[in-house]
């Protein structure tokens, strides 16, 4: 908030895709700040563009209008981040990583994991060789995975495993900003607790940002600083988290408590 | 907005040297169907073999003399019942009356039948081994589905990848029409529109039929390989572009299923370089339906090599299989019929070992 520092200011933010069956405005004029070190929950229903908001954060997808700035300690100074391209944009990409919904599905089936973890090091620049095996299989051990563990390939993982591999790698290029869509939604009520605690300590001890897509208000009541509700596109109440989930303003964040409370 | 990756919906083909004996049991079986349901049609076919004894292709005026055509029906079993003449085809016992003295005959000549992998002589040329001619027509089939296998594999993955790279592009539309249309033309149609365009009634550019040219024997070796190129050059692309057309198809949906996966959009978001991404990312995983595809791809080929052939008048197996089937010449027909069904399961076979060599999760299974 405006007291701490922002690492991510989002002004106008707007994208329509153009479909078949004609075009679909899934962002319009989304604007808010994230602090360093701040966690951030997006809720919406389904279709409300809260996935696309996580790809224009990632860079996967180009905004049709409105920009992205992002300020990472490690940069030194502010980055247009939404129109960065080229090499520019590939070596700032180190500070905001992604963590998805279907840890199995984040995964390249063909590799080992541990090599999932190894390849941010080698991209860019952090470690190489030996040492970058040695920081791989460290990040591993952080978030619970043994060495042998992390050495298999995905599909002999547990759902759990896996997103905690997906976090590791997510980790390892000393990302500012973790950008999470639903990221405990493939896994049970006991894996969902571990893997938001972990996501806890690891962004804790790195003063790391986090955003987060969820449907479970509990988790955004118990992980989120701040909510922002997204609804067709646009945001339609933000506010401390107990401010937004108790005392709902907007008959939509209303209707999504009550549904979430039956 | 989870992608189901489609590969893993596959079972895991189970290991061991059990599952090996029985898949090899079952294609022994599934071939022996084939060897019986292939008898009984030619046999149930209507026109008469002994009708063409003696007789050389084309010249139909000519027909045999009664007594001839008795004897060959003899010596053939012709009027045998067809679970004998099966089981003469079969081996290994020779029940003809020049066979194995056990069911009556002089043993004088008796085969092996197809237990012995011996599949007899021709019904017209009763000197010449069916084996020995099929080795020599296979020699002009096999290098000639290689090269379009590969030709079309290594024309229509780029163009697949590059297609899917591009989705939703004029690029990617216009390529998309044109490989829509191309898998649409039948072979026998674009062949006989290639053959007027380059043929001598029309640019005149390239021989149409057969392999060598008629002074063939004459050229040296740089000459010779050139007559060869231009002769196989147009039934190389009749047999190459429906394949091309099919493999670019599913080069571009396996890649667009990959690029929209989020172990490819997570590489992306890693800032990896673009071909990082697509080859060794997204590549990596598209390919391997795409080899497994290779297997069934084959038998197709072979098939093709019928029409191919005749039209182009090669000296292949599709084209011994043709005239085999004209002149009712049994021995041919379940010759060459046998050797494509042995081509499709080993075909199969090698669908099934590349799935299990580029899947880690068989391999490991
Ligand atoms: N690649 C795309 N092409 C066309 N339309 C899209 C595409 N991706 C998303 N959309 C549309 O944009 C809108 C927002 O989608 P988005 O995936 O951002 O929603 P979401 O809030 O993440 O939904 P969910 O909770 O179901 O994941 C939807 O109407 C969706 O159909
Ligand atoms: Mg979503």
């Amino acid at each position: 908030m405006s007291s701490r520092e922002p690492i991510l200011v989002v002004e106008g933010l707007a994208k329509t895709y153009r479909t078949a069956a004609g075009p679909v405005e899934a962002l319009r004029d989304v604007s808010f700040e994230l602090a360093r070190g701040e966690r951030l929950a997006v809720v919406g229903e389904s279709g409300s563009g809260k996935s696309t908001l996580v790809r224009a954060l990632l860079a996967l997808v180009r905004p049709d209008a409105g920009r992205v700035r992002l300020s990472p300690r490690g940069a030194g100074r502010m980055l247009e981040w939404s129109s960065l391209a080229g090499r520019e944009l590939a070596r700032a990409r180190r500070y905001v990583q992604p963590v998805f919904q279907d840890p199995m599905a984040s995964l390249n089936p063909r590799r080992p994991v541990i090599a999932a973890v190894e390849e941010p090091l080698v991209v860019h620049g952090l470690a190489r060789g030996d040492a970058a095996r040695a920081r791989a299989i460290a990040l591993c051990a952080e978030v619970g995975l043994e060495p042998a563990t992390a050495a298999r390939f995905p599909h002999e993982l547990s759902l759990g495993q896996a997103q905690r591999a997906c976090l590791a790698r997510a980790l390892a290029s000393e990302p500012e900003l973790l950008v999470l869509d639903e990221p405990t939604s493939a896994l049970d009520v006991g894996l969902q607790a571990q893997i938001v605690n972990l996501l806890f300590a690891s962004a804790r001890a790195r003063e790391l940002a986090l955003l987060f897509v969820s449907h479970d208000l509990d988790l955004v009541g118990h992980v989120a600083e701040r909510v922002l509700v997204l609804e067709r596109g646009r945001i339609v109440e933000a506010g401390a988290v107990e401010q937004v989930l108790d005392a709902p303003r907007h008959e939509h964040t209303r209707a999504l408590v009550r549904a979430w409370q039956l | 907005m989870v992608q189901g990756s489609s590969q893993r919906a596959f079972g895991v083909a189970g290991g061991g040297a059990r599952a090996l004996a029985r898949s090899v049991l079952t294609r022994i079986g599934v071939f022996l169907g084939v060897s019986v349901l292939v008898f009984c049609v030619i046999h149930a076919a209507p026109g008469d073999p002994s009708l063409s004894v003696g007789v050389d292709v084309g010249d139909a005026v000519a027909v045999a003399s009664d007594g001839a055509r008795a004897r060959f029906r003899a010596e053939h079993l012709l009027d045998a019942s067809l679970v004998r003449q099966y089981l003469h085809y079969l081996g290994p016992f020779d029940l003809s009356p020049r066979g194995h003295p056990w069911f009556g005959g002089t043993g004088e000549d008796p085969w092996g039948g197809l237990v012995c992998f011996d599949f007899g002589h021709e019904f017209r040329r009763p000197t010449i081994s069916v084996s020995s001619e099929l080795a020599k027509r296979l020699a002009v089939t096999v290098p000639l589905t290689a090269v379009a296998v590969l030709l079309a594999y290594a024309l229509a993955v780029p163009l697949g990848v590059a297609c899917a790279r591009r989705r939703g592009s004029a690029f990617d539309r216009a390529t998309s029409t044109l490989l829509l249309a191309c898998f649409s033309v039948p072979a026998y149609w674009a062949a006989l529109l290639l053959m007027l365009v380059f043929g001598a009634r029309g640019l005149d550019w390239l021989p149409m039929l057969g392999l060598h040219d008629k002074d063939a024997a004459e050229f040296g070796a740089f000459a010779s390989a050139l007559d060869l190129a231009r002769h196989a050059l147009l039934p190389v692309v009749v047999m190459t572009y429906g394949a091309l057309a099919y493999i670019a198809r599913q080069t571009r949906g396996a890649m667009i299923e990959a690029l929209e996966s989020d172990y490819v959009r997570a590489a992306r978001a890693r800032g990896l370089a673009e071909t990082r991404v697509v080859w060794r990312h997204a590549f990596s995983n598209a390919v391997f339906p795409l080899l497994t595809l290779a297997g069934s791809l084959l038998p197709a080929l072979v098939g093709g090599s019928v029409l191919v052939e005749s039209i182009f008048e090669l000296p292949g197996v599709g084209r011994y299989a043709y005239e085999g089937f004209l002149q009712r010449d049994y021995n041919v027909v379940m010759a060459t019929t046998l050797v494509s069904a042995l081509m499709t399961l080993a075909g199969l076979a090698l669908s099934d070992a590349l799935y299990a060599w580029f899947d880690p999760r068989v391999r490991r299974a």
